[in-house]
């Protein structure tokens, strides 16, 4: 989904959703890479079985990295690629299914989002390679000096689409991969792999959300399977919700904003290519290699557990005194329906609603009065019910007028700070230390700026010496400060000696503000968008009615596309921007349902639908002649250059592109006679393909496919459930097939033959239901929900009793935690006394009452049954249970309840309650994870109270 | 309507934003959004009911009916010189023209020329404006 803003906004809000990777790294001996063995335990603590991969987001950034150095030529990328998954694979391990799905061929309805992306794409790289050739042709031209450019041909990210050669050649490698790793890797020896590439019709995560639905309708499937899909989109979130499996988590880089990248020209971090400088770097430190990578600091992932965003969700979404039953699952749905409103890849975001404002909560808040007042949720199944979104809607209309007043004030309070942020940087500035500051600073030669006279040469060195030692005295904070002051002493000594020089300054801190003719906040805005944005007048009832009932349309094909797949390949929103909510008025009869049967593109048609004329050399000729001659009857698709909407934002790439919409009928018509002009080749690439089904030699699966060739059976063969844990599918004969004991040639020169394979591959087709089929939105019978994370609700209201809740980091709750020893807890004290007291180094006795005694003195407070040995490396007691002198209150409490326990509430006789007497100690803490908070779950509070000190 | 108009012109101090925009769209109106008469239009479709119908199903879903008025009056005006096989290379061209007008696309110099050559005669008021995508990124890197 379009809105990167949405995973941010749900990380704060939810933060306990995200976990971060543990990853093992692979260790070098004599020169010599030990790969890490994946069939150990997942690091992580926690076993994946299915691992999906939405090969698109792995692909992008493999191809042309942004905050590195791009890859030279396509065999680098490959490995790349390769290299990426390998680390996931490391980080994830899952034991049953790896499934790789690239991007196919999209439905209409994302055809304009995918257009207008790659017709920016185009110009953008055209723009970048002229100006730098600007740049370059100017410094040289002034007598710079410019290593020459090694020659290097520019990677048109636009061949990431279905139906180029490009994306042919990854499936040949990514097919090599998975032959490659299945014989050679011991991690992958049980896997069942499905490659799902770019020929196999639909998006990358919707084509993983259809296994997975299609899975769960069949009655082989395990309810517990634990699912990790692997991709950036916020949508997977939505999506990941959507299925209602219990063990859902999401895995993603992590997510850095506002990352500085690299100077076009130099390569260097910190500017952009016009203020490049052309300076050499600065050596940092002693190590410099590591000054710009910290060793580790390489991406990072995390994981986004969605059991525990459902346990967030539940809570705000409970709603009481309902005339029915409450049912989560229902909520949830709802959820995920009004985050569409906020923005998704299909339909433009309605303009009051903004995630950044707390859209999501105004609409929660809403969808509660909703609720009660219709009596029913809002959706079923991905069905949506129209008469409660029209309440929900005119519920928003009505605080639209406010929504956009508050817009502009906001708006106007963060460009203030932002400016007076940016006099403060801009007086913090500065180049290497051995740069000349002040008049002496180097000018860039491709800047407008000519460097004037230098004037009063020897008050400048001065301040130039007085401020390079100043800095080089003082401590962090105190150098702040002075940075500051002598950013002022700067700013007005330029204004005496160079008088031109101020001026400049200011100018470039005012941006030129875009214009706004809209104008939201202001009466009569409605009028102006409409016209503005549709050039109708607001009184054109039916022109709007058309707009809503477009909109109407697509929210229903939307959440029906998340729900059971798509509904309609050829449905699409035909305009650029969205309707206000108070719009939408009597839209219950506005939509009934999708033409069925509708059939995607062809690869090679939708690049037709989707590329510029400036990527028609992905296509064969007599194709691209059709987008760039006068006399084409498509010839309107392709404009040279287009209008941008800033529609408020800043820059051109947020802006809404006013690319015109694809006419189907005209398409279809043109290319059809140019049909004949394909190569076999390029028919082979145009046609349909199929999701292709791996596995290594010792597979249970792997005779059985075997036996299928030797057949030659040219039917489709049902997948026995048996053989892999549960999962059906049709098997069908592959042309070419990938067979034990023939060898398999890799496609990248770098890499060796395979030799020695293993792996078998066989076409394979997800489980085939009826068209009207409906996949049921439900916790499938015979699923065990995980654990709670969440603190309980009332825990802190001294309810505390019930309970044995402690904060979890990680997937597990019992996971081993590290502990100190006797002789460790001797440093930290010897340390830490240090520190506080500051006293001598043999002031080490500790204080009475201080922390760590606790620990090592408990037996003494065990009055009772005396039949405990010391507690000596119970780290739930030494770290996180509160030792009993430093919360004398909590004893009291449950002295009360305890009743008839020991003498002290935190005797451990006590709380060892039911369980049997007769374990030791070891034996004890093991098990305590397990039963006690089975025991609590179960809620039986009342008996056993004495849980708490271990976990308070 | 009349009434609206003197509630809106007592209202004029209360709602001086609402009132401006009212008016423009007023006076607005009363222009002849083609230049080439209403009546005449109208009269040409009575005549070519066969052809007229045709015409209508190419009219584009997101069409106002502004836009599609002026776009029709240009099929009309070029159509016999576009027999059935070419009819879609009528359509590219008249996309490519209202594109132009409508949503600010550029294309090569000489098909605009020749589309606007075609669409002689045919005067859109109150076209919109647009800035685009070279004319931004131009202002933002001065």
């Amino acid at each position: 989904m379009g809105v990167p803003a949405f995973f941010r906004w749900l990380s704060r809000k939810y933060s306990t959703i995200v976990v971060h990777c543990t990853e093992e790294r692979s260790k070098e001996c004599n020169g010599v890479r030990i790969p890490v063995d994946t069939s150990k335990p997942n690091p992580n603590e926690v076993e994946f079985d299915n691992l999906y991969l939405d090969m698109n987001g792995i692909i992008h950034p493999c191809t042309h990295p942004e905050d590195k150095a791009a890859p030279k030529n396509e065999d680098e990328m490959m490995v790349a690629i390769f290299e990426y998954m390998d680390r996931l694979f490391n980080i994830v391990r899952p034991r049953r299914v790896l499934y790789m799905a690239i991007d196919g061929v999209a439905p209409r309805a994302k055809m304009n989002q995918q257009r207008s992306r790659r017709f920016r794409a185009s110009k953008e790289g055209v723009e970048l390679v002229e100006e730098k050739s600007r740049i370059r042709e100017e410094i040289l031209g002034r007598g710079g000096y410019l290593p020459p450019v090694e020659i290097k041909e520019r990677f048109d990210s636009n061949c990431i689409t279905p139906g180029t050669e490009f994306m042919d050649n990854l499936a040949k490698c990514l097919r090599y991969y998975v032959a490659d790793r299945l014989s050679n890797d011991p991690g992958w020896r049980n896997i069942t792999v499905i490659l799902s590439d770019a020929s196999v019709p639909g998006e990358g995560e919707h084509k993983i959300m259809d296994y997975i639905r299609r899975q769960r309708a069949q009655p082989h499937h395990d309810p517990n399977t634990h699912h990790c899909l692997c991709g950036a989109d916020a949508d997977l979130i939505m999506l990941g919700l959507a299925t209602h499996e219990p063990n859902f988590t999401i895995i993603r880089e992590e997510f850095k904003p506002n990352q500085p990248r690299p100077c076009a020209m130099c390569g260097q971090k910190g500017h952009e290519i016009k203020d490049c400088q052309g300076v050499a770097r600065e050596k940092q430190g002693e190590h410099d290699e590591f000054a710009d990578t910290m060793p580790g600091s390489e991406q990072e992932f995390i994981f986004i557990r969605l059991c525990v965003l459902r346990e967030y969700l539940e809570r705000e979404l409970t709603m009481a005194s309902l005339p029915f039953p409450f049912d989560f699952e229902r909520t949830v749905d709802d959820w995920v329906f009004m985050c569409f409103f906020v923005g998704n890849d299909f339909l433009p975001h309605l303009p009051s609603l903004e995630i950044r404002e707390g859209a999501i909560d105004r609409l929660v808040g809403i969808y509660k009065d909703v609720v009660h007042k219709t009596g029913g949720y809002i959706t079923e199944n991905g069905f949506v019910k129209l008469e409660s979104v029209e309440l929900i809607m005119q519920a928003i209309g009505v605080a639209e007028d406010n929504i956009f007043k508050k817009r502009k004030e906001d708006d106007e309070g963060f460009k203030r700070r932002n400016k007076d942020k940016k006099k403060r940087m801009k007086a913090q500035q500065q180049g290497p230390a051995y740069m000349t500051a002040g008049q002496f600073a180097p000018q860039a030669l491709g800047g407008r700026g000519r460097p004037g006279v230098v004037q009063n040469a020897r008050h400048q060195a001065f301040d130039m010496r007085m401020q390079g030692r100043d800095q080089h005295n003082k401590d962090a904070a105190q150098s702040l400060k002075a940075m500051m002051k002598n950013g002022g002493q700067a700013g007005s000594s330029d204004g005496q000696d160079g008088r031109g020089v101020k001026r400049k300054a200011e100018d470039s801190d005012s941006e030129p503000e875009p214009e706004d003719n809209v104008r939201l906040w202001e009466d009569g805005w409605k009028q102006r968008y409409y016209k503005t944005k549709f050039d109708v007048d607001a009184t054109d009832d039916d022109f709007r009615k058309k707009v809503v009932k477009s909109y109407v349309e697509g929210l229903c094909w939307v959440l029906r596309y998340y729900y059971q797949g798509c509904a309609s390949w050829k449905w699409y929103f035909p305009f650029h921007y969205a309707p206000f909510a108070s719009d939408f008025k009597d839209i219950k009869g506005m939509f009934t349902d999708f033409e069925l049967g509708t059939k995607p593109f062809k690869p090679l048609e939708q690049l037709m639908g989707v590329f510029p004329a400036a990527s028609g050399n992905f296509l064969p000729q007599t194709w691209q002649s059709l987008m760039s001659n006068p006399e084409s009857s498509i010839i309107d698709f392709y404009p040279d250059d287009f209008a941008i909407d800033l529609n408020g934002k800043k820059y051109a790439w947020q802006g809404v592109a006013l690319l015109p919409f694809v006419d189907e009928r005209r398409l279809r018509a043109a290319l059809a006679e140019v049909y004949p002009n394909l190569s076999p080749e390029e028919n082979k690439r145009n046609s349909l393909g199929s999701d292709m089904l791996f596995v290594g030699k010792s597979h249970p699966c792997c005779d059985f496919i075997q036996e299928l060739y030797r057949g030659e059976s040219h039917e489709g063969t049902e997948m026995p459930a048996e053989l892999c844990h549960g999962i059906q599918g049709t098997l069908n004969l592959d042309e070419d097939p990938i067979l034990p004991d023939k060898p398999v040639q890799s496609p990248i020169p770098m890499l060796r033959d395979i030799a020695q394979n293993t792996a078998i591959g066989v076409k394979y087709k997800d489980p085939q239901y009826g068209e009207t089929f409906v996949f049921k939105a439900v916790i499938l019978p015979g699923a065990k929900m995980p654990e709670k994370v969440l603190k309980p609700g009332d825990w802190e209201r001294g309810n505390r009793g019930r309970g044995n809740w402690r904060p979890q980091l990680g997937f597990n709750s019992n996971r081993q935690q590290v502990h100190l020893d006797q002789s460790g807890f001797r440093a930290l004290g010897h340390s830490m006394n240090r520190q506080q007291q500051g006293g001598g180094q043999y002031s080490n006795a500790p204080p009475p009452g201080n922390y760590h005694q606790g620990n090592y003195s408990r037996p003494s407070h065990s009055g009772g049954g005396g039949h405990l040995p010391p507690f000596q490396h119970s780290r739930q007691q030494g770290l996180l249970g509160t030792p009993p002198p430093y919360n004398p209150q909590q004893q009291y409490p449950r002295q009360q309840y305890g009743g008839g326990g020991g003498g002290h509430g935190w005797d451990r006789s006590t709380q060892r309650g039911g369980h049997g007497g007769g374990q030791g100690q070891g034996g004890y803490h093991q098990q305590r994870g397990q039963d006690d908070r089975r025991g609590d779950r179960r809620g039986d509070r009342g008996g056993q109270p004495e849980n708490t000190t271990q976990s308070l | 309507m009349a009434d609206r108009q003197n509630t809106i012109e007592e209202e004029e101090d209360a709602l001086p934003a609402f009132h401006s925009a009212y008016k423009h769209f007023c006076v607005r109106k009363s222009c002849v959004l083609v230049e080439m008469a209403e009546g005449d239009i109208e009269e040409f479709i009575e005549q070519n009911r066969h052809l007229s119908e045709l015409v209508d199903t190419y009219r584009g879903i997101s069409e106002s009916e502004k836009h599609w008025k002026a776009r029709r009056a240009f099929l009309f005006r070029n159509i016999n010189d576009f027999e059935d096989p070419h009819i879609d290379q009528l359509l590219a061209l008249s996309m490519v023209w209202a594109n132009n007008v409508f949503l600010g696309c550029r294309y090569s110099p000489d098909l605009l020329e020749k589309v606007k050559e075609m669409a002689e005669g045919i005067v859109v008021e109150d076209a919109p404006v647009f800035k685009t995508r070279d004319e931004i990124m131009k202002n933002q890197k001065r």
